[in-house]
This record gives structure tokens, sequence and C-alpha cells, in this order.
């Protein structure tokens, strides 16, 4: 487990949920001057990860679970880490249940998405037993797989780009941040938060972190400009998948497969089981280590995947889906904001109660 | 030479002849060595007595006025005179020699000649470089490597396992290159296990605690000494059993699936290129069976539209679906390559020229099986062999039929499933604390 | 029971699992794949579907059903054949004239929301007699020679214009452009004559470009090569570039644009041997002439074809562009220059008859 593998695990993390829902409520957010909040929104992350590191930088080889508790006693951790618990439950669901939509429009039209669900989660639980280790291993291998798949069903439809509908490009009334649609995207930074949880000495830098997040920055800018440039906002707002629809626009005939848009789904796909698989032994972990020690991990383990599978089958529709998500970001910014800052702030007080 | 009392030499005597009185190539005979008599005890088919007694006689005649007891010096091993000892002794084909005056010695004899000689590989194509293979005998093995690598820090240690039959195996590695936690955590699996029968390589696998069902082997068997040098200086311990021709080296990684240590006997560029093929190939062999099936039955709107057209005319009349079509014909492709082993060369191939016909045209013209899974397949198996090592060939050619039957109930999805789940199977296994995953062996130990 | 029993057993029933059986699979060889989907007016319902759907042997197989709505069709379809249909490989939408003078939308939307038709095919309009195009057979590759007419690799010429269903969706919906869909009739001994372009506002079919206009249409949009031009008096060129640079102004009045095209050609047929030159200053009047005449031509149908609206999209903002198509595309002033730049004559020098000092021999 060496740096370049927990960053290229940062990266995948962060372009699941670009390529999930990211694109689409952006561009329903606002409807010019798409950059401005995904400018805000990767300068917040920035913020948020340097206080993250720093706490962590100042007890090396502790999670961030050992340094809450250290300084706010059980209690108080249980208390901090609940909010943060509903929201990767709930997150789980809605991801699982956005992916078997997706593939069942796409991929599979006649498979149950009971089944596909089922191959879901199957995969999910076999990646959290073995363990985060095994995962940030594992994602270099999956890098490898899945980034052409990736780069191709982004860049392919560069062909098709009309730039005049960039325009208008600049909007100065920041009407986004009223839309309930920009918190929703605040997902992706959940990405960042299992790097508190990695059981070694390793540290990231804020540099090297700062690099990943440039990275993702610009795909994250390329995953909602170039549907737009494609289609233009009045059209893109229509779908319901933006960047599927734009890698369908481009007719290659050297590639030896024709229906382009399943490379998307193949690659979106795969990301999503990998962030599921890490937030799943996030939640796993924080049961197991903070609520209920005596139980044997597996046991955790096997009933949150069971309950995740029966809940995901009962949301009944793209509407359901919807106001969950919103409900969901909630708590999302919580913790993705509030989490960070608070153990920001527990380590910065247990440095002072140590030195003191 | 040691003299023991007589009351004790008859006892021993006996319980030697009772212990082994039913194995008829034990033998007892009197002898006669300078001008002594003795009585000496040996396996007949370990021991050659004639050329032993006429070199035991010039040693005894050229050392001059030496006493009785340092007689046979030269020949003489250390041994106490317990009945364990002694049977242990005569089974390892030594001989034992009691005087009529209650002197015994155990004496290292020559030995008949039961060992192959060094030659060129049986199962390996070593091409521009060392052709001399293991073989029996693991002191010749050894010297094999010493040969091939002297150095100071090669470091050799060797043991003997098992009690109802010992076993000598030898542990090799060069001090400062292989991991220090490797070589010990081997090391203590060794002597935990010594009691443990070694008879098989899965015994061996048992002894150091290897996991039962793995796809990939997490070791590298090979021939060639010059690839087992290789080996070492790559970091790896080289483990070697006596009568095995050939050595185990641990830990195996991902990189050995695709690249053989003799590719850098090529220039770079060359390796680069070979590697780079075998690497395709694994890849292929595992995709392509389960992409026919996707292709076929359940995506068909990934084949561009003129090939889709082909492919449904190609399979009109076959009764039945892709997955049991490609069932039945892997079937038979596997009975074929397993058959070409044990054929004897003369049969060999008439068998694989009727194999060839009867999968290639007869079964396509009957209507059995659409034509385009025959390429499919032949492409398949030819990609299957590319791969560096028999053991490694054989756990991607299992997991095919996985990747086969999750594809047809998942299509594209299956397939990338699958393709996930082996990453991450690899990224879970980890022998000796050295991942699988990883690209080399000599790095800095991980700190998990 | 001891573990060995119980792992035994959880690996027995969950072979279960495989019992449900695949839903997804389906041999390719027991679907029809419909390459080309012909909506029409249908005689007791609203549409008429005919799917027209390629054999390996060269043959073309038609099936034809009428509904309320074109699912409906298909599902009809699908009732009566022997395969099921998959509607994956259709690249090839043909509407009729009467249904797209009455509204498009409503299919374009359908292929759009449809998971299996994929947005990358083409679209066209029927000319002629939509039962006749639609039957008409004639090639040995029947599987691509409906999308091949349109392949830009293939048999498209700059006389033809080309829209897919993804940019007619887009130009539906978009504030600043229009769509331009070409128009087909049955070949007689091609598959298809290319009749002109169907000029489309909002939705429907409002008028109809011919050929050359066409031409212009596609040179003005960037789309050229190897397209001819018949000047005056026979003389003929092939237009080896084509650029275009607008300048653009916005007054109170409205909207104003120039656009100066120019046109590098190389002079292929002159039977009264005129000099470059002549040849240049008839070329641009004739041009300048015929850009006029379409300009103002598709201006009086009121549709933005041209995209016009994408040159002055940098300028204008939201509310601007919300009313480009009504208020401001009207009172838009276009003025279009052509210039034309002779390269060679291929093979011949220039000119040589004439020059008395180029090596001829003595004329008589």
């Amino acid at each position: 487990m060496n740096k370049a593998q927990i960053l290229t695990m940062f990266v995948l993390l962060h372009l699941a949920s670009i390529f999930a829902i990211f694109p689409e409520r952006i561009i329903s957010a606002t409807s010019k001057g798409h950059w401005e909040p995904i400018t805000i929104l990767f300068l917040a992350e920035l913020l948020v990860l340097w206080l993250y590191l720093k706490a962590l930088s100042q007890f090396p080889g502790k999670t961030v679970v050992d340094i809450c508790n250290e300084s706010l006693g059980k209690w108080g951790t249980r208390l901090i880490v609940l909010p943060l618990l509903v929201f990767l439950f709930i997150e789980l669901l809605l991801l699982m249940y956005f992916q078997a939509v997706e593939i069942k429009a796409v991929l599979l039209q006649r498979t149950p998405p009971a089944a596909t669900e089922a191959l879901f989660i199957v995969l999910c639980f076999y990646a959290a037993w073995k363990g985060l280790g095994v995962m940030i291993r594992a994602s270099i291998g999956l890098c490898i797989l899945l980034m052409p798949f990736i780069f191709f069903s982004m860049m392919i439809s560069v062909q098709n780009f009309r730039i005049s509908y960039i325009f208008p490009v600049w909007t100065s009334k920041m009407s986004f941040f009223s839309n309930s649609d920009f918190y929703v995207c605040t997902v992706i930074l959940a990405g960042f938060l299992f790097l508190g949880m990695i059981p070694s000495k390793q540290r990231i830098g804020f540099g090297n972190a700062s690099a990943a997040v440039s990275i993702i920055f610009v795909l994250a800018l390329g995953s909602v400009y170039v549907p737009l440039l494609v289609f233009g906002q009045e059209t893109a707002v229509n779908f319901q998948y933006p960047m599927l629809m734009a890698s369908d626009t481009i007719d290659l005939e050297w590639v030896v497969f024709d229906w382009l848009p399943s490379f998307y789904v193949v690659a979106s796909s795969a990301l999503g089981v990998l962030k599921v698989s890490v937030l799943l032994w996030i939640l796993v972990s924080l049961l197991h280590q903070l609520f209920m020690p005596k139980i044997n991990r597996l046991w955790v383990l096997s009933v949150s995947c069971l309950s995740l599978y029966l809940f995901s089958l009962w949301i009944p529709d793209v509407n359901a889906l919807n106001s969950y998500l919103y409900l969901n970001s909630f708590f999302c910014v919580y913790s993705v904001i509030g989490f960070p800052i608070i153990v920001f702030l527990a380590a910065q007080w247990q440095r002072k109660k140590v030195s003191t | 030479m040691q003299r023991i009392h007589e009351q004790d030499l008859y006892d021993i005597e006996k319980q030697l002849h009772d212990h082994f009185k039913k194995s008829s190539d034990f033998l007892n005979k009197k002898v006669v060595i300078a001008d002594q008599e003795f009585r000496a005890y040996y396996m007949e088919t370990l021991v050659d007595l004639p050329t032993t007694l006429s070199a035991l006689n010039q040693a005894a005649s050229g050392s001059e006025n030496g006493s009785f007891q340092n007689m046979f010096w030269p020949f003489e091993e250390e041994a106490s005179m317990s009945l364990d000892e002694i049977c242990g002794h005569l089974l390892h084909g030594k001989l034992v020699l009691f005087s009529t005056e209650g002197m015994a010695a155990v004496m290292e004899p020559e030995h008949t000649d039961i060992s192959r000689s060094v030659s060129a590989p049986e199962s390996e194509n070593p091409l521009q470089s060392a052709y001399d293979a293991f073989t029996e005998d693991i002191n010749k093995n050894i010297g094999l490597l010493r040969k091939k690598m002297i150095s100071d820090d090669l470091v050799i240690e060797r043991r003997e396992t098992g009690t109802r039959s010992t076993k000598k195996i030898a542990m090799v590695y060069l001090e400062g290159v292989a991991q220090a936690k490797v070589i010990a955590s081997i090391r203590e699996k060794l002597e935990q296990n010594k009691d443990k029968e070694l008879t098989t390589v899965r015994d061996l696998m048992c002894i150091l605690g290897h996991p039962k069902f793995s796809i990939t082997p997490t070791y590298i068997s090979s021939e060639l000494p010059g690839e087992m040098v290789q080996n070492l200086m790559n970091g790896k311990v080289v483990i070697l059993i006596d009568q095995f021709s050939f050595a185990f080296a641990f830990p195996a990684i991902i990189t050995d699936l695709w690249s053989t240590t003799l590719d850098v006997n090529y220039p770079y560029l060359f390796q680069v290129f070979l590697r780079t093929v075998r690497a395709i190939g694994a890849l292929l062999a595992v995709t392509l069976p389960g992409l026919y099936i996707v292709l076929n039955s359940v995506n068909p709107e990934l084949l561009r539209i003129q090939l889709a057209i082909t492919v449904a005319k190609s399979r009109e009349g076959v009764p039945y679906p892709s997955l049991i079509e490609m069932l039945l014909v892997m079937l038979l492709l596997e009975m074929i390559i397993e058959a070409t082993i044990r054929l004897p060369k003369n049969i060999g191939p008439t068998i694989t020229m009727i194999g060839g016909i009867l999968l290639g045209q007869a079964i396509v013209q009957a209507k059995l099986v659409s034509n385009l899974l025959i390429i499919i397949l032949v492409a398949s198996a030819i990609a299957n062999f590319v791969l560096a090592g028999y053991m490694n060939t054989t756990g991607i050619r299992m997991y095919k039929y996985v990747v086969m039957l999750i594809s047809s109930f998942f299509g594209i999805l299956g397939l990338e499933a699958a393709m996930i789940w082996i990453i991450l199977y690899f990224a879970s296994l980890s022998t000796f604390s050295v991942p699988y995953l990883s690209l080399s062996v000599k790095g800095k130990a991980s700190d998990e | 029971m001891n573990m060995r029993t119980v792992k035994t057993l959880i690996v027995a029933l969950s072979m279960i699992i495989l019992l449900p059986g695949c839903w997804d699979t389906k041999d390719i060889n027991k679907q029809y794949l419909p390459v080309v989907m012909g909506v029409g007016k249908g005689k007791t319902e609203k549409y008429r579907i005919i799917l027209q759907i390629p054999d390996a042997s060269g043959k073309t197989q038609i099936l034809d059903k009428e509904a309320k709505s074109i699912s409906k069709a298909i599902d009809l379809i699908r009732t009566d054949s022997e395969k099921s249909i998959e509607l994956v490989h259709l690249r090839l939408l043909l509407i009729d004239r009467q249904v797209a003078e009455q509204g498009i939308d409503n299919i374009i939307n359908f292929a759009v929301r449809a998971n299996d038709i994929s947005i990358k095919g083409l679209v066209g309009v029927i000319n002629g007699d939509f039962e006749k195009t639609m039957y008409h057979q004639i090639s040995p590759t029947p599987e691509i020679s409906s999308y091949d007419f349109f392949n830009q690799n293939a048999g498209w010429t700059p006389n033809q214009s080309i829209v897919r269903i993804w940019e007619a969706y887009q130009n539906q919906n978009s504030y600043s452009e229009d769509m331009a869909i070409p128009m087909l009739k049955n070949g007689i001994r091609t598959l298809f004559t290319f009749e002109g372009t169907a000029v489309m506002r909002e939705d429907r079919m409002v008028g109809t470009l011919n050929q050359e206009e066409t031409l212009l249409f596609n040179l003005f949009k960037g789309k050229y090569s190897g397209g001819t031009i018949e000047v005056a008096q026979n003389t003929s060129v092939l237009i080896e570039d084509a650029k275009t640079k607008h300048s653009t102004q916005w007054s109170e009045k409205g909207p104003s644009i120039r656009t100066d095209v120019t046109l590098d050609v190389v002079i292929t047929e002159s039977p009264e041997g005129k000099g470059n030159a002549v040849i240049e200053k008839e070329m641009k009047e004739q041009l300048s002439r015929q850009f006029n005449q379409t300009v103002r031509k598709i201006h009086s149908l009121k549709s933005d074809v041209l995209g016009i609206g994408m040159i002055f999209r940098p300028k204008m903002s939201e509310e601007q562009l919300k009313e480009w198509k009504t208020k401001w595309f009207p009172k838009l002033e276009h003025n279009i220059n052509v210039r034309v730049n002779v390269l060679n004559e291929i093979y011949f020098k220039e000119n040589a008859n004439d020059n008395e000092s180029q090596g001829k021999m003595l004329k008589k």
C-alpha cells in the first residue's frame, strides 16, 4: 500500500460520483456559467481536505475514530459519527439503486433489477470483507482496466462539439446556491473520507492530494461540459444521463464494437462498485468499532449487506430516488464539511490536552 | 570406529536383523578389509559393495601405522550407536561395519549409480540460455546453483522433514536481496511443521501454509537453474526438494504470470514486446469465450450490423443456446489438451490431427456449433498457452468457465464483474506478507 | 452439524440462484435486426410503420403495420413475426412528407427516449410515394446501403444534407437553431434519389431547398469537399476549400451579419477557354446572387436553418436568447460576399494557348 495506490483510489472514488449523478444535477442547477458551481465545490473540498489531513498528520498511525475517541470520549464520538452513518447508509442505497436503473436502461433491458443488484451487492460484500487494504491495492489494477473506457466515452464526441454552446459563460447571480440540486452534488466529495481510516503509517501529504484534486477537477469540468457542448443547455436539461447520450452521438467506424454507450455504463458501474465497497467498509468498521465491538465483523457486514439489498428493492420509482437524494444532501453536507472540521478541532484540542 | 560393549553389539545386531527381516535387499555380509574381518550391514540397492571395499582397502593400506581405530577415518561418519540412528543411516544408504572385537563404524560408501545425469529440460524450452536442467539428486541441484551463482551471499540451509519418511529440503536465498521477513517466515514455517510428511508438492504448500483453494499458484516452479538464479537475484527464496527435478521459488507475484526470467537474455525492447504479448494473451484467453456469449446472446447490439448478420447466419440451425454450445466444445478441447500430455510420442500427432479435424470440420458441418465459435475457441486456447509456466495457464483455464457463466447471465456487466472479481482476488492474495499484486519482491516490506 | 456440512449446504443451496434463468439471453439468430424504419401516415390509424430487415443472403424483408402510436405499431409487428424484433441496429429513420408537415416532435422524442434506438441514426423525409420508397430493394448489401448513402466515407456528397436523430432533437429544443432534413425518393437504379432539403420550423416542415441550394447551405455550414458548381456557359469548377468569416453587429434595429465566403477552386471543364480572372468574376457574381437568394428564401420561411443564432450566441444574454427565433431573427439583415480564387487547372497550364512566349509552335 503505497502513496500511488492511495491516490489512485482517491481519484477513482471521486470519478464514481462524477460518472453517476454529477453532470445531470449541475446542468439542472444552473443554466449558465457551469464552471462556477464546480469550482466552488472543489475549493470547498480543498479546504476541508487540508483540515482533515492536518488533523491526521498530527497523530500518525491513528485513524480519525481513534483521534475522536481520545479527545471526545466514546459517547461524544458516537454522537458525531451517527449522522455520518445515516449518510453512508442512505448514500449506499441510492447509489445502488441508481446504478441498477442505469444498467437496466442501457445494458440489460429484461433482467429484473433485483438480479443486477444481487450481483452488485455480492461483489461489494466480497470486497468489503477482504478489507480496505485489499481494495486500495486493487485500485491500480482497476484503474488500468477502466481508464481506457472512461477516456474513450468522454472524448469520442469531441468531433461534435459546437463551441458556441458554452455561452453564456458568466453568471453573476450565483443562483445555484438556492437550488437543492447543487447540494446533492456535494456527494462527490465523500470520496476523501476513507483517507482517515487507512490502518497504516503512510500519510498523504497535502501537495499530493491537491494534485489529485486538480485532476478530478479537470475531469469534472469535462463531464459537465462535454454534454453541454454537444447538445446545448436547452437540450441537455432533458436528459437523465447526459454524458451517456453524448457518447452515443458519434459513429466510429474503426471501433470493433457498435453500441458505444455500453462503455460508459461499464465504466460507471465498475466505479460504482468500488465506491459502494469502500463506503460499506467504512460503515461496517465504524459500526463495529463504536457500537458493537463484541459481534464478529463478518456478521455486521452480512447484516448490512442484506438490509441494503432489501431496502433498495423497496424504492418504488425515480421520484422517490429524487426525494431521498434531497433528504440525503443535508447529511451529506454535514459529513463532508462538518465532520472533518469537527475532527480537526478535536485533534487540536487533544494536542493541547497532551502538551499541557 | 567406536568401541562398543560386546553385549550391546550383540543386541544391536539382533535388533537390526529383526527390524529389517522383511526387506530382502537388506544384506549382511562378512567382508575382509585390511586383513580384518568385519560384518557389513547395508542395503544392496543403495550401496555398491565391491567398489566400496576396494576403496576401503586402499585407504587402509595407505595409512601407515595408524591405530586400528583410525583406520577408516576418511570414510567414517560420526554416529552414536543407537538402533534408531543406525536404521536411519542404513536407509540413507550408509554402510555399517561391526568388527569381531566389538568395534563399529558407519561408513559413507560408494553409491549405486541410480541418479539421472544432468540433461536438457523435458518440459521447458529455453531459447538462448543454458540448457542444463535440475535432476532428482538434491546435491547435484545445489551444485548446479552454486556453479551458476558464485557469491558469498548465497545461503543454503538444509534440513530434513517428515517422520515416516524423511525428505531432504534445501532453502536457498541471497542474503541482503531477499526480504528478511520472508526468509524468517519460511524458516519458521518449516521448523513448525517438521513432522509433516513431504512427498508431494501439495504437502510442501501445506507445510508452508499456503491457501488450499487458489486460482493461481503462489509459487513458481521451474526445471532450469538459470531461471532459479534469476529468481534469487530478484529477491525470491528457492526451495529444493530431494527427488524432485524442479525447484520452487517463493513468493510468486503477478508479473510472474507473463514474464519469465529468461526474458532478460534478450534485448530490452524484445523483452517488453514479448511481455506485452503475453499479458494481452492472458486477457484475451479469459475474456474471449465470455465475449462470444455476450455478443451472441445477451448484448448483440455491441456488434456491427454487418457482423451481426453474418453471425446470425452462421448460427442458423444450431439447436443449442450459446452457453451450451460453448461448454460442449470447450470440454472437448480440454480433453484433447489433457490427452496430448499423456500420449506416447508415436501416437501423439495422429490423435491431434483427428482432434483437429473432428473439432474443426465435422462438428461445424453437422450444425452442432457455429463456425465463429471454433475460431474464438482456438484463439482463446492459443492465447492461454502464451503465459509463462504451465501452472499459471491452468488457473486461467479454470477461470474462463466462471467468466463464461457469469456473462451468460448478465452480459457485458457480468464480464466486467468477473474481471473486477479477479482483480480483487489477486489483491487479496499475499504470500509471506508479500502481496500478490506487487511489481517486485525486492522492495521495502510494507508496514501492515 | 459441523462447519463442513454447513458450508457444503450453503454452496449447494446457492446453486438455486441459477434456476430463475437468463432473462436477457436471446440468441442472435432468433432476432430480426431492422435497419430502416419508415414512419408514414396510416390509412386507418395515425401512423404506419414499415421496417426493413436485411438478410445475409442479400434479400430484405419488409414488415408493415398501422397503429395510433409508433410503439404500438412496432408491438403489432412483433406479434406477427417469427423472430423477435430488436431495434438496436436501426440506423435510418424515414418520415413521410405528410407526417413531417404535421410535426415530427413526437417521433423524434420517441427515438431519443427509447433506450434501444441509437441516437446516431439518420433522419430523412420521403418526398415521393412512401410505400414505394420503403418497398424498393435494389442492392446486394441491404444492411448497409441505406446508411452508406449518407456515410461521409461512402456515398455522401455535398449536394446532400445529413441530419442525425440527436441533431434533430437538439435543433428542436434549441433556442438558436432549426433543422434541415434531407428529402429522398426511391431511385430508379439506385436505392434513393436525393430530392433536396426540407426546412423545418419548430417541428413542422415549412419549405424545401433544391439541390443547388443545399450545396450552398452545406458550404455555408462548412461541410464541403468535392462539390461541383456550374458557372454560366458551362465552365465547371471543383471546390477545394471554402472558408467563411462572419462579422456581426447588433444595433437597436436588430442584428445584422455580413458573411465573407472564400472559395478555392480548380477548373475542371472550360470549353470556352476563358481566362481565370474572367471565370473568377463570373463565379463571384453568380454565387453572390444565388447565396443571397437562398438566404432570403430561408428567411422568408422564418426558420433559422443556417444556424445564425449560433453565431450570435456569444453576444446574447439569456433573455435575448429565448426570444431569438420569435423576435430577433425576423429582424436579421444578412449579406453574403463571395470571393473566388482559382488555384489551377489541375493538369493544364493556365492559358498556354494564348501566351506567345511559351514554347509554342507557330499558330496557323
